[in-house]
């Protein structure tokens, strides 16, 4: 039997969503009319852009090559491989940003507290929330509601704590304190048949002209071109001709997508089935639910779902992955390692004794020009909050990034752990912030990396067969001094502190949440990983209870669904939190749910009134009973909300410490105490069901039927 | 003023006795009425039944029958004892009055619900400054105080509740339902709490 008590979300799972989402490159699309329109024609489907059609296959974990790996060798020259590389598909840069302007003017019309003499450019830099938690509520109870209408027994895939999470670490908001969705590469879309060189090169150039944030290097872009043509019409040599002609003429790289059009079955066998809302961010989830698109998912035919996974594992393999090597690689030498060598340490030793004099007024606001970047001054700008594009701090920052993004998170954690004394020094806040939470981050995913041990769950680090067994920290347990090492000495001083500057400094209650919530799943994967949970059981609980009353000081009316989804939370955190080796629990846990029958020997008398013996070895050694309480306390937000289907699915996780199965006379059934009034609703709720249901199925079958 | 609620827990997780009341110390219009809402009242047997975790963990690492404060739930605090035949009293109260100013979020409980009526609902800065172990350093002298005379009540009831165990015609893990036996608890409850 497996210890799958109580069902909830797989922390794993949690993790590689994290990655997957919120720590990959994201590629910033810009299609040309023409190409737009030829994949219209291709799927017959008029409402769709080139960037929905490709946004999906970014997650090349889902749709994936068979036998992809992807190479990724790190700044040691270890080269690792790794079943999935997903990317981010994300709109071109200049509309990212357009969008970002349009709610920082609306925020800014809303609060009068806005100064009025603030140009358009400053407003780019008042930090804006990360999402807005009443959208997300309000997206949360259209999941739930959509979930228990839809009749799926049992499907379990869709959790809705998951939804709530992925949507709460996806994000496409471009900010200077971090370079996560800072563009890895631009990617322009054209269609071979209509659009010419001039064309392209126009669209290039306009990009290049665009008037870009001071703190985003346009420098470490890719740029690179996906031709689209349609392989029945014209010769392949004037494609390829074509191809040759942009490097030659433009000097950038590009990719063939070969996409036939029309005079395709969509209906036929052949046809695969997208789902077009990956990765999609809580107002898009918002505005495609009340423009009612009703499908989510997208009829690709197969051969040009083939194509298009093999173009971009091609395009991810030559191009993203060893731009992104040869970048860090040059960081490294010309940034990391003078910052990192003798003198390196001298200079900012003296910079911060000898010129403290010239910087003394530093706390005030002082807008420095870039220029003074290479000046000992400091080359923050205190009234925008960022660091220039070409100073070192950002570019380290960066350099971190993407060595996370790359899966090198003992270098980006050490290359974190480094950067950050220097946005102390510089009373950068939202930097120290931001690089606190991502050095908890990539701390806790270095301690969590697993071997091979779930080939399943396609773990992000599980090297295939063959590869070079360079294992990280594996199932050796770290000891009690490293743990307490990492609980009081990293993760508890910088939560605090992070999460004082974005509360109290810039009012950014989201990306607390947002850090909270991460590291609570962080921290369950590591008390699971390394069944450790009486390490980090009550820091969990802590950060919980922080982001529930976080989102209640925000929402006036308390987000139901919210508290609903971390009380649930909660009770799987303690019913995970089991001092236990395996086999103990998992002895346990079958004889909890299972009645534990005596059997009496033949002719042997039993007497039933003697009190048994309680199983004190496991006594005061697992926490099902709290657990029970959290999961009853979600119980009867659901209850309210009228969600039977969540509140049966929920009730399993409690069978350890109730019976579950029928109002029995135990003191918990009682009519005036929650359980019984939740069980009593279920069977109400069952019945009715049964009446209502019953000639609706009926119905339907016969319409199957005709 | 506060209100308890007092529970006897038998070897099997079982409730045995059960006694809501208030601190008859406070002026009330009826003294010794409990003040929990209904939405507290729904879920009181299952904080206690979740504390019983706790309970278990600390019986292996002390010597003490009484186990004083051992866990907390949104602004309910709540005390153990246990005794010999491993039944377990638990009491458990609110500090929204008790505990003035209990830690940064001023305390103020959800106990009493929240507009949407949900219930225990963290109300503002309640939930992580209760939860926290070492909550409210600034009322010390004052839960002391509460610590000391809840240990006395529990001192109390287990005298009763081993007369009660004395009785030939009670069997271990039955439900008291002997009025002597409440009335007796309830005089305890009002000269301790």
């Amino acid at each position: 039997m497996d210890i799958d008590y109580p069902s909830g979300l797989d922390p794993y799972a949690a993790r590689q969503h994290l990655l997957h989402h919120t720590y990959s490159p994201l590629i910033s699309v810009q299609a040309s009319h023409n190409a737009d329109l030829h994949i219209q024609r291709s799927l017959n489907n008029s409402n769709v852009s080139f960037l929905q059609f490709v946004k999906p296959y970014g997650n090349n974990a889902r749709y994936s090559v068979p036998g992809q790996t992807f190479k990724i060798t790190n700044t040691q020259l270890i080269t690792k491989l790794y079943p999935s590389f997903p990317i981010r598909f994300e709109l071109s840069l200049p509309e990212l940003l357009s969008i970002t302007r349009a709610n920082s003017s609306q925020s800014q019309s809303q609060s009068a507290s806005a100064s009025s003499a603030k140009s358009s450019n400053a407003s780019d830099s008042t930090l804006l929330p990360l999402f807005s938690i009443s959208s997300l509520e309000l997206l949360l109870k259209h999941r739930a509601k959509e979930k228990s209408e839809v009749d799926t027994a049992g499907d379990l895939d869709e959790d809705i704590y998951l939804n709530f999470f992925t949507k709460i670490i996806t994000s496409n908001k471009l900010v200077p304190f971090e370079t996560f969705n800072h563009p890895i590469s631009q990617v322009f879309a054209i269609d071979f048949h209509n659009d010419t060189i001039d064309d392209l090169r126009k669209l290039i150039v306009d990009f290049r002209n665009f008037n870009f944030p001071k703190f985003f290097q346009i420098d470490d872009l890719l740029i690179h071109v996906f031709i689209l043509y349609d392989p029945n019409v014209g010769e392949s040599k004037d494609v390829i001709e074509f191809q040759n002609n942009v490097k030659k003429l433009l000097s950038v790289s590009s990719t063939l997508m070969a996409i036939p059009q029309g005079q395709i079955d969509l209906e036929g066998e052949s046809a695969v089935s997208v789902t077009i809302n990956e990765n999609s961010t809580i107002e898009e989830d918002l505005q495609r639910i009340s423009l009612s698109q009703g499908s989510e998912s997208l009829k690709v035919s197969h051969s040009i779902d083939l194509m298009i996974k093999k173009r971009l594992y091609e395009y991810i393999n030559k191009f993203i992955i060893p731009h992104m090597e040869k970048k860090i690689r040059v960081w490294d030498d010309s940034v990391l390692s003078p910052k990192k060598s003798i003198t390196g340490r001298f200079f900012s030793v003296s910079k911060l004794f000898f010129n403290n004099n010239s910087n003394s007024n530093k706390s005030s606001p002082e807008p420095q020009s870039s220029s003074s970047s290479n000046s000992a001054a400091s080359s923050f700008n205190y009234q925008e909050n960022y660091y220039h594009k070409s100073s070192p701090e950002q570019t380290i920052r960066k350099l971190a990034d993407w060595s996370l993004i790359l899966k090198d998170f003992k270098y980006a954690y050490s290359t974190y752990d480094l950067i950050k004394k220097d946005y102390t020094n510089d009373k950068a806040w939202v930097y120290v912030a931001s690089t606190q939470e991502i050095c908890i981050v990539s701390l806790l995913l270095a301690q969590t990396q697993q071997s091979n041990q779930n080939p399943n769950l396609q773990e992000d680090s599980t090297p295939p067969p063959g590869a070079s067994q360079q294992q990280p920290i594996t199932s050796a347990v770290p000891d009690r001094n490293t743990f307490r090492k990492i609980r009081h000495d990293i993760i508890e001083p910088y939560c605090d502190n992070l999460l004082y500057t974005f509360k109290s400094r810039f009012n950014l209650r989201s990306y607390g949440i947002k850090a909270l919530l991460v590291f609570v799943e962080l921290l369950l994967c590591l008390s699971m990983h390394q069944n450790s949970s009486w390490w980090w059981n009550d820091l969990i609980e802590k950060y919980l209870f922080k982001c529930i009353d976080d989102f209640e000081r925000h929402l006036v009316n308390g987000g139901q669904v919210i508290r609903a989804l971390l009380f649930e939370r909660l009770g799987y955190s303690f019913g995970k939190c089991v001092y236990l080796g395996q086999i103990e629990t998992m002895r346990l846990v079958e004889r909890r749910q299972r009645e534990v029958k005596v059997e009496v020997e033949e002719g042997m008398y039993m007497n039933p009134h003697k009190i048994r013996n309680r199983d004190v070895h496991f006594s005061g050694l697992t926490k099902y009973k709290k657990s029970s309480l959290w999961y009853l306390l979600s119980i009867r937000e659901w209850l309210e909300l009228k969600n039977y289907k969540q509140v049966g699915y929920l009730i399993q996780n409690i069978q350890c410490s109730f019976n579950i199965k029928e109002l029995t006379n135990q003191w918990y059934d009682r009519n005036d105490l929650l359980l019984g009034f939740a069980k009593r609703c279920l069977i109400e709720a069952k019945e009715s069901d049964e009446s209502k249901v019953g000639p609706d199925q009926n119905d339907q079958t016969q319409l199957e039927g005709t | 003023m506060s209100s308890y609620y007092f529970s006897i827990i038998g070897t099997k997780d079982n409730p045995l006795y059960e006694l809501e009341f208030s601190s008859f110390k406070s002026s009330s219009p009826t003294p010794g009425q409990s003040q929990f809402s209904a939405s507290v009242k729904e879920i009181l047997p299952f904080v206690t039944h979740s504390a019983l975790d706790i309970v278990e963990d600390a019986t292996w690492s002390t010597n003490q029958f009484s186990l004083g404060r051992i866990d907390s739930f949104y602004g309910l605090v709540i005390n153990a004892f246990i005794t010999q035949g491993n039944i377990k009293f638990l009491l458990c109260y609110d500090t929204n009055t008790s505990a003035p100013g209990g830690g940064s979020g001023s305390g103020v409980g959800g106990v009493g619900g929240s507009g949407s009526g949900a219930g225990i609902v963290p109300g503002p800065g309640s939930g992580a400054s209760s939860h926290a172990l070492s909550s409210s350093s600034s009322s010390i002298s004052g839960s002391k105080n509460d610590d000391n005379s809840i240990k006395q009540f529990f001192m109390e009831v287990n005298d009763l509740y081993v007369k009660c165990l004395l009785n030939p015609l009670y069997a271990v893990n039955d439900a008291i339902i002997s009025p002597d036996f409440d009335l007796k608890v309830k005089v305890s409850a009002k000269k301790y709490l």
